[in-house]
């Protein structure tokens, strides 16, 4: 680009860079806070002295939390979801947009089905319909009802039905003179090409689980605590001071070294914390996801 | 589908259909003659087929329940038929006063969503467009999509938190009772005493719509960065040749560009004014804002699930269903008028 030291240009330089440091700073500030309250002593944040950085740093509220029962179970639960729910996914979402992105003429009832499912991202019959369905499978207050009964997202089956549609057909019919029967191709051609697109709606799928409250709110009672995942347990421990009833219950909260405000910090904070170190690492797959779903229907 | 494939695909139908029969026993056949080709990509299909045939399709009989006297013990075809020829529930449902502002809600809350993000998303994307430095701009890109990743009961539990207030008055000195929001407003003197901004059904919109931004304003902004990637810079030489400034550049090179973009992004949103979902809004919600928190998809929750009303709610949810679908139709229309490409 050709440089431009006009004043306006400089001038807008500066706007620029005040309002992109100031969106950092807007994002990374509660974050940042969260994790500094959850380090802090107790004495530190009564006397309102956590602004920024923590004070009298200390890892008593983690230590309190790992030692107790509901957020490792939680976070367990949340780990066996969004991995049985990622490969479930993917799995469903792979062998259904593969042969849809494939000619008509090889599919039976190809129309016919690229219509069903497209129907579904206009007209649901809603949250009572698929509540009911839930009911009478018998998923109701198993782990099951939170993850079948979104196992393909219509979107993501578009995004993945145009990546394979990018995989050139002459592979194939290569593969065929070669000998190899279709299994073949698929497994060993196809799914090894198509490896970014697995991860980007991989991806997808794992935060989408991993953030996942509403679907334990709705089919789970409390007689399957155990089966809580992470967030629906952030709502009650957050916002409805679960934790520390329980905790005063059955006596396990020190309440001399931590107060119930350092858990909530931390609680929120361990939630937080295993998509960020994740997301990163994928961010270059990101933009060709986000790009293909949304403009193709 | 592009207007290339369609052109194509229309062309095959049309020479196909002049040789084979027609109707529904013509089609059957000629599907089903792929079945000797097309085996193994259909057994592929099977768990996938499964899937929407048990949660998308079979919960359309379950729409019955609207138009029934639904009792779980005799099951949706046992049931009585609703009164009014089974319209019963749609009756009560448009002559509950309260609905109407629960409708309003939702669309207000969708509409707010569009109007701030929308241009907060496109300003991002061009500012990050102008970055120089390419260190800057991908440190600026990653910091951006982080709060896309933080899920909305994380969201939700810090605005509990920081939004958070005992009502300390300006004069106590120490406001370490309140949340953090209001400890700065105190400091700064902007406020004479802390605000429960959860419990002020005047704040709701403004909440939601502030994290909203804060959470999606870096995601949003991804497909216009992608489509100013993608502009053939020489079009900006050539203008700085010209004699443009940069803000000329940014309005008649980069905003032109993305406009199609901009559109068809537009037009979806317009299309989802009316599914916006109850789970924010649910985590969000005390009894005191009601008034301005309860939307359409919240009070499906409360009354169908809550107070066990499954008739009703499933006859509000079909309404809902029905609207959103109106709504998808005008928004294609609307598209294929301004752009030329339509969603279907």
């Amino acid at each position: 680009m050709v440089k431009d030291n006009s004043v306006s240009s400089i001038i807008l330089d500066i706007v620029i860079y005040i309002f992109l440091i100031l969106l950092m700073i807007i994002t990374l500030y509660p974050i940042i806070y969260i994790f500094s309250v959850s380090l802090s002593s107790t004495e530190a944040f009564e006397a309102g002295k956590v602004m920024l950085w923590p004070v009298q740093p200390n890892l008593d509220a983690y230590k309190e939390i790992i030692t107790g029962k509901t957020v490792p179970m939680s976070f367990l639960q949340a780990v066996i979801n969004t991995i049985l729910y990622t490969v479930i996914s993917l799995a469903f979402t792979t062998t259904l947009a593969y042969p849809l992105s494939r000619a008509k003429e090889r599919v039976p009832f190809h129309g016919a089905i690229t219509k069903l499912v497209v129907f579904t991202m206009f007209f649901t019959a809603g949250m009572i319909p698929v509540y009911l369905i839930v009911q009478k499978l018998g998923l109701l207050n198993t782990r099951w009802s939170m993850i079948l009964p979104a196992a393909i997202s219509t979107y993501n089956l578009v995004v993945m039905r145009s990546f394979f549609e990018s995989v050139p057909v002459e592979l194939e019919e290569a593969a065929f003179i070669d000998g190899a029967n279709e299994l073949t191709i698929f497994v060993k051609i196809i799914l090894p090409l198509s490896k970014a697109a697995l991860a980007t709606v991989g991806l997808f799928y794992g935060v989408y689980m991993w953030n996942q409250w509403f679907s334990a709110m709705l089919y789970l009672s409390d007689r399957v605590k155990n089966l809580y995942p992470l967030q629906y347990i952030i709502r009650q421990i957050v916002m409805e001071n679960q934790l520390a009833a329980e905790a005063a219950a059955a006596g396990e909260l020190n309440t001399v070294t931590v107060s119930t405000v350092s858990l909530k910090y931390a609680t929120l904070f361990i939630s937080i914390v295993p998509m960020l170190c994740v997301y990163p690492f994928i961010q270059k797959y990101f933009v060709k996801g986000v790009m293909v779903g949304s403009v193709k229907g | 589908m592009s207007k290339k494939e369609k052109a194509a695909s229309a062309a095959v139908a049309a020479n196909s259909g002049e040789k084979e029969s027609k109707g529904v026993v013509g089609y059957f056949k000629r599907e089903c003659s792929k079945f000797s080709k097309g085996k193994f990509l259909l057994i592929l299909m099977i768990p996938g087929i499964v899937y929407f045939a048990l949660f998308h399709y079979w919960p359309f009989y379950g729409l019955l329940a609207a138009f029934k006297d639904y009792k779980p013990k005799l099951g949706i075809l046992g049931s009585p038929w609703a009164d009014s020829f089974g319209f019963a529930e749609f009756i009560r449902f448009f002559t509950i006063p309260d609905v109407w502002s629960y409708v309003w809600n939702t669309i207000v809350l969708s509409i707010l969503h569009i109007i701030w993000l929308f241009p907060l998303a496109i300003i991002l994307a061009l500012f990050i467009n102008e970055l120089r430095s390419a260190k800057f701009k991908k440190i600026v890109q990653t910091i951006s999509y982080l709060p896309h990743f933080v899920s909305v009961a994380a969201v939700c539990g810090m605005l509990t938190l920081f939004l958070s207030s005992q009502q300390t008055s300006i004069d106590a000195g120490n406001y370490a009772n309140e949340g953090i929001i209001n400890q700065f407003l105190l400091k700064l003197g902007l406020i004479k005493e802390g605000i429960p901004f959860l419990d002020r059904s005047s704040w709701f919109r403004t909440v939601y719509i502030a994290s909203d931004v804060w959470q999606s304003i870096g995601w949003s902004a991804i497909i216009y960065i992608a489509a100013l990637s993608a502009v053939d810079q020489e079009l900006y030489e050539a203008a700085t040749i010209d004699g443009a400034s940069r803000i000329q550049k940014m309005w008649h090179i980069s905003i032109q560009l993305i406009k199609p973009t901009i559109v068809i992004l537009l037009v979806m949103q317009i299309g989802k004014i009316m599914s916006l979902g109850a789970d924010k809004a649910l985590l969000l919600q005390r009894p005191a804002t009601y008034t301005k928190s309860q939307i359409l998809s919240t009070y499906i929750y409360n009354q169908g699930l809550t107070q066990g009303e499954l008739s009703f709610s499933t006859a509000v949810g079909l309404f809902n269903s029905i609207i959103n679908v109106i709504l998808v139709i005008f928004a294609n229309f609307l598209s294929r008028k301004l752009t030329d490409t339509g969603l279907f």
